[in-house]
C-alpha cells in the first residue's frame, strides 16, 4: 500500500472512532430526573415568579444568570484574543466609501433600522429576543457606518478606546447587579428575592432586573463585536 | 402541506450547505452561506423556537458575512 493510502487508512480508523465515542457519550449521558422536573417547575412557575413573560430571557438571566455571566465573559475572552492576536499596527483608516446610491438608501433608512434593536432589547423580558439579540444588531448597524463611509469617517466618532471602556463598564455593571443580591442578603445575581421591582406579567418595567440586564448585555456585545471588527482592520505585523 | 413545505427548507438547506463548501470563489461561498443562515432561521422558526432563530439571523447572515468578508479582502491585499 503506498504512503498516501496509509495515511487516508489512519484517518478513516480516527474517523470512526471518534464517531463511535460520540454515539456511546450521549447514550451513557445520564438524562436525570431532576433536569426534567427543574423545566416543569420553570414552564409552570416562571411567569408567576419572575413576572417575565419570555420564558427564555427568563431562564437565562434569572435563574440561570450565572451561566449568562459566564456567556459574557466568553465574549469577554475572545475579544481579548483577538486584541492580543491583531496587536500590531495602528488601525487603517481607509476612506474607500461605496457607491453614492447605497450611501443615501442607506442613510434614509438607517435612524429606522436602531428601532429594531431598541424594541428587541427593551422588549426582552416580554417578546422573544433580548439583550444579545439586540447587542449584535446594534453591532452590526455600528459596523455598516465604517463599511459604507470608510473608517476614516468612522473611527474618530467612536474609537476602540471608547469601545473598549463600554465593554468593561457594563461587565462590571453586571457584576455589580449580582452583587446587590449579596448586599440585600438573598445571594449573587437573585433577582426578585434582592428586593428588585416585581411589576406585573405584561408591563414594560417589570420582571425586576431582567430588562436592567438586558440593556448592559446589549451594550457589552455591541461594544465587544465592533471592536472585534476595528481589530480585524489593522494593518497587521 | 406543512410537512411538504418543511421538507423543502430541509433539502433547501442541505443543498445551501453543500454548495457553500462547492461553489468557486471565496466570496460567493460566503453569500451561499448567508442564504444557509436564512434558511436555517426559516427552519427554526417553523420549529417555534424564534429567540434561536432571530439569533440565527442576526450572527449568521448579519455578523458572520461582514466579518468573513473583511477578512477574505484582507487577505487578498496581503498576497498581492
Amino acid at each position: 500500500m503506498s504512503r498516501k493510502g496509509k495515511r487516508r487508512q489512519r484517518w478513516i480508523v480516527l474517523g470512526v472512532l471518534i464517531c463511535c465515542a460520540l454515539v456511546l457519550g450521549t447514550a451513557i449521558l445520564p438524562m436525570s430526573v431532576s433536569a426534567e422536573r427543574v423545566s416543569d417547575h420553570y414552564i409552570r412557575y416562571g411567569v408567576s415568579e419572575t413576572a417575565a413573560l419570555n420564558l427564555v430571557s427568563a431562564v437565562l438571566l434569572d435563574y440561570r444568570s450565572f451561566d449568562t455571566l459566564g456567556e459574557a465573559t466568553v465574549i469577554f475572552a475572545a475579544v481579548s484574543a483577538v486584541s492580543v492576536l491583531m496587536s500590531g499596527g495602528g488601525l487603517s483608516r481607509n476612506r474607500r466609501t461605496l457607491s453614492n446610491l447605497a450611501r443615501c438608501a442607506v442613510a434614509n433608512i438607517y435612524p429606522v433600522l436602531w428601532l429594531f434593536p431598541l424594541y428587541v432589547i427593551l422588549h426582552g423580558h416580554l417578546s422573544p429576543g433580548g439583550g444579545f439579540h439586540g447587542g449584535v444588531t446594534m453591532g452590526v448597524l455600528l459596523i455598516m457606518i465604517s463599511v459604507l463611509y470608510g473608517t476614516a469617517f468612522s473611527l474618530p466618532k467612536l474609537s476602540l478606546t471608547a469601545l473598549s471602556y463600554t465593554e468593561y463598564s457594563s461587565a462590571l455593571a453586571f457584576i455589580l447587579v449580582g452583587l446587590a443580591g449579596v448586599v440585600h442578603g438573598s445571594g449573587f445575581l437573585s433577582n426578585i428575592g434582592a428586593g428588585f421591582f416585581k411589576g406585573s406579567p405584561g408591563d414594560l418595567v417589570s420582571a425586576g432586573f431582567l430588562p436592567l440586564l438586558n440593556v448592559i448585555i446589549g451594550f457589552k456585545v455591541a461594544a465587544g463585536l465592533v471592536s472585534i471588527y476595528y481589530q480585524l482592520l489593522r494593518s497587521g505585523d | 402541506m406543512f410537512n411538504f413545505a418543511y421538507f423543502l427548507l430541509l433539502v433547501l438547506l442541505v443543498s445551501a450547505a453543500a454548495a457553500a463548501v462547492l461553489v468557486r470563489g471565496m466570496i460567493t461561498s460566503v453569500i451561499v452561506l448567508s442564504v444557509f443562515s436564512v434558511s436555517l432561521t426559516l427552519v427554526f422558526s417553523f420549529l417555534q423556537a424564534v429567540d434561536v432563530a432571530m439569533a440565527e439571523a442576526v450572527i449568521g447572515a448579519g455578523l458572520l458575512t461582514a466579518f468573513f468578508v473583511t477578512a477574505i479582502s484582507r487577505a487578498r491585499r496581503k498576497t498581492k
